[in-house]
């Protein structure tokens, strides 16, 4: 049951009021209120007094000024308000209103006036409520929403579609047709969650936040590191010349260029890599912050100067060819290793992240912390300065530790941000080097409650990482992390009370709060294993809904899969439909480089990528969700291309092998019963295929799409019969080579004429359907 | 906020951006609205709001700066006065190619310069001062004005608001749009056409007939899936999506328009130039109603002068240049410029050389259609604010502090949309709010 709190003289002109707002009918507007409870006044103090305790905490709380006396407070974070909700009602039960007036400094408080007018006057509502001389009221303003109210996909549908998120490709009839039940349902994502392509999705999911590719592949990351503590950074370098001649053990220009890739690739995906590692091996997704190691590949390992036997890069082998030496040691090829004298704590202290979110003289990690904690600790610290402040509140040379205006953040911030100090601006592990700023950190912990043990004054972040991971906030952060992954979208945030469509957008916020909260409970009761987020979030109606069937219009604008697909999903999406990827050239090298990711154009910077909403990790950052008009000519550019050389090239194929036309030829014209069923029947498997709807054969689209195509045939022909459209396909659109050894065809084997119009009405079908709204979106949509 | 519901408060002005190119091209009188953002804070007291050192005495006669200066790169002695009485910094710095003397950005725009003193920015956050500036309201869930205006007076165009970033939440009231690369955007307005033979002639992927038929297959498709769903997510999405390919084709108008140098021009990397280049020409083609321009590196919290200053003069010379742009185009009496920044920086400097967070800001804005000019507001020396009569509005100490909640009031105003139902039902500003007529 959800509240709100009325004061019990204004409960009748409240309830009024619900009433004319036009709110439905439901109960949310007919319940009786409620008189009086712990729970009500609980609320209260959680959503309108804890914060307000941000002025008192940073004295009165274990090892503050304030210590010794007797109101000690802890952190006013959400996981602490149910203690601080005991020790103020019971300083309050012992003292009545001696926390207003030390507050307002009206008694003699050594920490002067610390509370604002409104702080005071909700305050003074607590303790009204606390002592009773006033009810706490509370009216039911909906309850949840029941998961009844939503329709579902099928789990067949829901298999489809999670099958093209986690491995870029459609699940044959056969699997779709016996996934029955959501145990069937596990057991196959469970498969897909094997792919190599599930671990390209994660890693691009990653890096939307950690923005670590900013490095990869042309920035180097290798240059990051401290030449003192690494002196064997650019150690290819040593063997490189630029002699035109082949020298015996040594490098080429060409050669040299792959050494600085494979280093600079591995230095720069750390975090990642070690994200991807620890799914991979089924490890506690813990360990992606107390990892005590970093991942390294053959090359990035010579740069740390780690000499793993049959792994690390040798110079025996510098005779060999770069293509023997990248068979030999692949890029890919992972090991967890230990830099001597580095206390490794997982993403933490990965070069990368210290570099993309650094610190200076000034900002003294705060940055890192907020970062931090917004990507691990579920906590947004931005989000908690939402309030007005003056100016000359946040004079003072403390400020930021004693003015509540600051230690709304500062308390949260600046703990963490301590943790990172042995850590330098540049990331460089230097205990003990910013000793003299000291002063102007508070000590480092989890939180101004929990400080780090002396201990650990080495290995601080070590000992942060293992004390994070058991916070309930890691594993609603790592909740989190997924959804934001496979919904597409941020959890809705929890909703303030002055917020348009409060009660509605509580109601939602709870529903969608609830699934989470029980996925985290799943998650920690499986030792951590993210795969269990992944397979439950797919599974809920989160992912699932297609329909909502009570009127929640805040939920129902989030509810179910609803977004455009990014770049990079887009680009495997084409060549699973089509069986071709949309690259940068026409003809011959196109189909030669086809597979060469660096050439396709939804994956390129200086193409489509950033255009169509993608990121380039540095000064692109954030992704475009909403289309535009830009965006929708680059579908179309692309529906129109790929329905030209990808539609002949198929026809290329026998019958039984194709992606596109199983059931017609490339001459195959409307003209008898049969080859009219044949061409239905190829639509309605297109439909299937590219689209993922099931039509029967009459159905009103497969109708639409199959005049699309007889119109073109028919208009087509007649312009090729006069001879006012050339016989002969588009350049581009021809096919001249094997598609398997790129060798030029025999003239007959060749696909270059089109007397009938047949293969362009089937082009005109496929940019009709590769333009179409459920190809190049991901919903639960009918 | 669902663009179809939001479809139903547009203005006269959304009628005209449905009409045939030509024909809006030529009736379009709305301005074109360029918000730049200076982002990371940036520090009103080293240009339009300028507090110098003083000098004193050493002890030995010799005149040195003071032990706790405003600023340390000039002389509050040497601070200047333009025109109409707008004071300035008297500083020099590198604009990314050149040195930039910042008086060319007083002088010359004197005339059309309104800046305001001693706003009252109410957060030191940078999400929650960005907020604060592009949508008067601290807390959030408000779109960007440049997005308001863009989806209000020109719902349907396909560019009406361009966004490089900043606070650019739209809310779903218009699609923000990205511009770059000339190559693809030439290859996207015209997304039929394969290459252009020996004579000139477009050789196109489709005949001109299919390619029609195809779109035309489409859009009746798409209006079936709407109709279809169930969801309101879903049928969002697919709304959203039959609109942006509603105005698809007009980006054949847009490249006509596009300055052919933008791609070699010598401030092409200059991010208030660059962005602002390819909004003017989508203003042009009466595609674009506003831009967000995001000019970055003001949150200097180590070595201010050195990393502050050449930051102002990049922006001064990017906005310089855009005037110029607008002039050649022969748009100069259309185009609005708002610059501000989150907040601004606190008094003197901190051990680091540098200057943190600071509640006190100042914007300015230049255009033809601002016809207040000089300065509104102020500061003390110690760059705290000073309250304003808020009807006359010249500084009272019994007044009010301006804050973006003001501006943005006004702002709305001078947009001509402050009484659209859109605003007044979904994005209100508190009725208590003074009215505050700052800029006509």
């Amino acid at each position: 049951m959800k509240k709100i709190f009325l004061l019990s003289t204004n409960v009748l002109l409240s309830l009024s009021m619900f009433s004319g707002c036009g709110s439905d009918s439901s109960s949310t507007t007919t319940s009786p209120p409620k008189i009086s409870s712990d729970t009500c006044i609980k609320g209260y103090f959680s959503d309108s007094v804890s914060t307000t305790l941000n002025a008192c905490v940073s004295c009165h709380s274990k090892g503050g000024q304030a210590e010794s006396t007797r109101f000690i407070l802890q952190s006013p974070l959400t996981d602490n308000k149910a203690a601080n909700y005991t020790i103020v009602r019971s300083f309050i039960k012992a003292t009545d209103s001696l926390i207003i007036d030390k507050g307002t400094n009206s008694v003699q408080h050594t920490g002067g006036k610390q509370m604002s007018s409104s702080a005071q006057a909700k305050m003074q509502t607590f303790i009204d409520y606390v002592q009773g001389n006033k009810s706490c009221i509370t009216v039911d303003v909906g309850g949840s929403v029941s998961s009844k109210s939503v329709s579902l996909l099928t789990t067949g549908q829901t298999l489809r579609s999670a099958a093209l998120k986690l491995t870029g490709a459609t699940p044959t009839q056969d699997i779709t047709d016996s996934t029955t039940s959501l145990n069937a349902l596990d057991t196959q994502l469970d498969e897909y969650m094997k792919s190599d392509y599930f671990y390209k999705w994660l890693a691009l999911r990653f890096n939307d936040f950690l923005l670590t590719d900013f490095y990869s592949p042309s920035r180097n990351a290798e240059d990051l590191l401290s030449s003192t503590d690494f002196p064997e950074k650019r150690w290819y370098e040593k063997y490189w010349t630029r002699s035109k001649t082949d020298q015996p053990n040594m490098f080429n220009d060409t050669e040299r260029y792959h050494m600085y890739r494979n280093v600079n690739y591995a230095i720069a995906r750390e975090p990642i890599n070690l994200m991807l590692h620890v799914i991979k091996e089924d490890r506690p997704f813990s360990e992606i912050l107390t990892a005590d190691y970093i991942l390294v590949n053959p090359y990035s390992a010579r740069t740390y100067g780690i000499d793993i036997n049959d792994f690390t890069f040798s110079n025996d082998d510098l005779n060999l060819s770069i293509e023997e030496i990248e068979a030999k040691y692949p890029k890919d090829s992972l090991r967890e290793a230990k830099i001597d004298g580095i206390p490794h704590a997982g993403i933490f202290t990965t070069i990368t992240y210290l570099n993309r979110f650094p610190s200076t003289n000034t900002n003294l990690d705060r940055k890192r912390s907020a970062k931090t904690q917004l990507f691990f600790f579920d906590t947004d610290i931005l989000a908690l300065a939402n309030r007005p402040i003056k100016a000359l509140d946040v004079i003072g040379n403390s400020a930021t530790w004693t003015n509540p205006n600051c230690t709304v953040c500062h308390n949260v911030m600046e703990p963490i941000a301590g943790a990172f100090s042995n850590w330098d601006n540049n990331g460089r592990y230097r205990p003990g080097w910013r000793t003299e700023l000291a002063a102007f950190s508070q000590e480092p912990g989890l939180s101004i409650e929990n400080k780090a043990p002396a201990s650990a004054s080495n290995n601080i972040l070590q000992w942060l990482s293992k004390e994070m991971v058991k916070d309930d906030r890691f594993a609603m952060a790592s909740v989190k992390i997924f959804f934001k992954a496979i919904l597409g979208r941020e959890a809705l945030k929890k909703p303030q009370t002055g917020d348009m469509a409060y009660t509605k957008a509580l109601e939602a916020y709870n529903f969608e709060h609830d699934i989470l909260l029980d996925i985290q409970k799943k998650f920690q009761a499986s030792n951590m294993n993210a795969k269990v987020i992944i397979k439950e979030l797919i599974k809920s109606p989160l992912y699932r809904a297609n329909a909502l069937k009570t009127d929640n219009p805040v939920l129902a604008k989030v509810l179910g899969q609803a977004h455009l697909i990014t770049p990079e999903a887009l680009d495997q999406k084409i060549y699973d439909a089509v069986g071709y990827y949309w690259n940068r050239y026409g003809s011959y090298y196109s189909q030669k480089d086809n597979n060469r990711s660096d050439l396709h154009r939804l994956l390129r910077d200086d193409n489509y990528k950033t255009l169509y909403g993608g990121i380039n990790s540095g000064s692109i950052s954030s992704r475009v969700t909403e289309l535009n008009g830009v965006m929708a000519n680059v579908q179309l550019r692309m529906a129109t291309q790929m329905g030209c050389f990808p539609t002949t090239r198929d026809f290329f194929f026998p019958m039984k092998e194709r992606k596109l036309f199983p059931y017609v030829t490339k001459t195959q014209e409307p003209i008898t019963e049969g080859s009219i069923s044949d061409i239905k029947k190829n639509i309605q498997y297109l439909h299937k295929h590219i689209l993922g709807e099931d039509l029967g054969v009459n159905d009103p689209e497969i109708e639409a799409t199959y005049k699309l195509f007889y119109d073109t045939y028919i208009e087509g022909k007649e312009r090729v019969y006069n001879a006012t459209e050339d016989r002969t396909l588009l350049s581009e659109c021809r096919m001249y080579y094997d598609p398997h050894t790129f060798a030029r065809l025999e003239s007959i084997d060749e696909i270059v004429y089109d007397d009938k119009y047949v293969i362009r009405a089937w082009s005109a079908v496929i940019t009709y359907l590769l333009s179409d709204f459920k190809f190049l979106y991901e919903t639960s949509g009918e | 906020m669902l663009r179809r519901n939001f479809l139903k408060f547009t203005s006269v002005a959304a009628a005209i951006a449905l009409m045939p190119l030509e024909a809006k091209a030529a009736t379009n009188s709305n301005p074109l609205w360029i918000f730049i953002q200076a982002s990371g804070g940036w520090d009103p007291t080293s240009f339009c709001d300028p507090k110098g050192y003083n000098e004193v005495d050493d002890g030995s006669g010799t005149m040195v700066m003071e032990s706790k200066p405003m600023n340390k790169s000039f002389k509050k002695a040497d601070i200047l006065t333009n025109a109409q009485g707008v004071k300035y910094a008297p500083l020099r710095a590198n604009d990314g190619i050149r040195e930039y003397n910042f008086s060319d950005f007083f002088e010359n725009n004197a005339d059309d310069l309104l800046v305001i003193n001693g706003i009252d920015t109410q957060t030191n956050g940078h999400a929650s001062g960005n907020r604060y500036m592009m949508s008067g309201k601290l807390s959030e869930g408000y779109p960007a004005l440049s997005a308001l205006i863009a989806g209000i007076t020109m719902p349907s165009a396909p560019l009406a608001f361009i966004t490089a970033g900043g606070y650019d939440m739209t809310d779903g009231v218009v699609a923000g749009t990205r511009l770059s690369n000339m190559n693809a955007m030439n290859e996207l307005a015209f997304v039929n056409k394969q290459g252009t033979n020996k004579d000139g002639s477009t050789i196109n992927y489709k005949d001109p007939s299919v390619f029609e038929r195809i779109l035309k297959a489409r859009e009746s498709r798409t209006q079936r899936i709407i109709n279809k769903q169930k969801l309101d997510s879903v049928k969002a999405l697919a709304e959203q999506y039959n609109l942006a390919h509603t105005g698809s084709n007009e980006l054949k108008k847009l490249v006509e328009f596009i300055p052919d140098d933008i791609d070699t021009h010598e401030y092409k990397n200059n991010p208030v130039f660059s962005q602002g280049r390819f909004a003017m020409a989508g203003y042009k083609a009466g595609l674009t109603a506003s831009v967000n321009i995001v000019s970055g590196g003001f949150d200097t919290h180590g070595n201010h002068d050195a990393n502050h200053l050449p930051k102002l003069a990049r922006l001064f010379k990017g906005v310089d240049l855009l005037k110029q742009d607008a002039i050649d185009q022969g748009i100069a009496d259309k185009v609005i410029f708002v610059i501000g920044s989150e907040f601004g920086r606190t008094p003197g400097y901190n051990q680091g050389n540098g200057k943190d967070h600071w509640s006190v800001g100042s914007m300015m804005f230049l255009g033809k259609a601002i016809t207040k000019k000089g300065v509104i507001g102020g500061t003390t020396d110690g760059h705290t604010l000073k309250k304003v009569n808020s009807s006359s509005l010249t500084l009272d100490e019994n007044g009010i502090s301006i804050t973006y909640a003001h501006i943005n009031k006004a702002l709305r105003k001078l947009a001509g949309i402050e009484n659209n139902d859109l605003l007044t039902q979904y994005y209100p500003l508190p009725t208590s709010l003074e009215d505050l007529n700052l800029f006509t």
